[in-house]
């Protein structure tokens, strides 16, 4: 019958041998050959890319993510305060800019001016540089007028 | 000058990953099925053994050597004991509880193995694991906390019930031993 005090000394000098008999005992990695799903070498090649990334790249990726949090955060805040402040909201919903490819419009919405369902059209006082005026509507709800600049 | 510095250590990371991957993507898929015995979970666990592995990558000397291959063994043993604790009842067994042995190993014929040695390898991986990981490979608690993602304080419990565990089987032998 032997005798055996567990403690440090005896598993740092066992440990070293048992763990070899483990390693050991597994196949040798040219005697396996499973083979992984496209799913995984997907995930691992993602993976592999990821860590080939310089220590730079790394660095500028996270730190574009953290830059990315911080305007989604204050574009978040600054959407929260123009739609919750009465007199920015207004602004924002009766300006609309639509720019298209070939020619912009400007679009302004008034309530001031209705009188007895008749437009009181806000007529604009100058034609913009190098503009000309091709096309002038107006009737009971709309007042449109149509620029060309010079290139047209 | 620092762009070439720069370059060298992108050489040196990149090889060092890549190598590991083709050195014991094999091993580390058969650690992990011998004991969930899963190919699809088994690949999970495989894919997420590399991404510790990543988290520890400065722990990690060479690639073709005993104590890298123990080391990525662990990791894995680790992972599936996890992933096997998960898929058996969600959290209604404690991972102490979880009893899995390395079979093929106490079956096997190819080996002699001394007293000590075999008792050992009867210990459930669990504890086995955190015990290399100190004894053989010569981590600090601290360093296996954060290999193992687990508490410094439950690293120490997981070595004391190692021990005590170590003690039963050898009494289970008939030998005399001492805590």
């Amino acid at each position: 019958m032997d005798k055996y005090i567990i403690n440090d000394d005896f598993l740092y000098k066992y440990m070293k041998g048992a763990e070899n008999i483990i390693l050991e005992s597994l196949p040798k990695e040219e005697e396996l050959s499973y083979k992984f799903s496209k799913r995984f070498k997907r995930k691992m090649n993602k993976l592999i890319r990821r860590e080939n990334r310089t220590p730079f790249m790394k660095s500028f990726i996270n730190h574009s993510k953290k830059v990315a949090v911080l305007f989604l955060i204050f574009a978040t805040i600054a959407f929260a305060t123009t739609m919750s402040v009465e007199a920015y909201r207004v602004k924002f919903f009766e300006v609309v800019i639509e720019v298209w490819e070939e020619f912009t419009s400007m679009i302004f919405k008034n309530n001031k001016n209705i009188n007895d369902r008749k437009l009181i059209p806000a007529v604009p006082e100058y034609t913009p540089k190098g503009f000309s005026i091709l096309e002038e509507n107006i009737n009971d709800y709309v007042y449109s007028i149509i620029y060309v600049d010079r290139l047209y | 000058m620092l762009i070439y510095l720069s370059m060298i250590e992108f050489q040196e990371d990149k090889s060092k990953f890549e190598q590991l991957y083709i050195t014991y993507k094999q091993t580390m898929f058969y650690v992990a099925n011998r004991i969930l015995k899963d190919e699809y979970l088994s690949e999970d666990v495989v894919h997420q053994a590399f991404l510790r592995i990543i988290d520890n990558l400065s722990k990690i000397d060479k690639i073709n050597c005993h104590k890298t291959k123990g080391f990525i063994v662990v990791i894995v043993e680790n992972i599936a004991i996890d992933s096997y604790r998960k898929r058996k009842r969600e959290n209604s067994v404690s991972f102490d509880e979880v009893e899995i042995y390395i079979e093929d190993v106490k079956n096997s014929d190819n080996f002699i193995l001394n007293d000590i040695e075999e008792t050992i390898l009867k210990l459930p991986i669990n504890y086995s694991t955190v015990l290399r990981l100190k004894y053989s490979q010569g981590y600090t608690n601290e360093e296996i906390s954060e290999i193992l993602m687990i508490s410094e304080e439950n690293v120490r419990q997981r070595i004391s019930r190692g021990k005590k565990r170590l003690i039963e089987i050898l009494a289970e032998g008939g030998n005399k031993f001492y805590g």
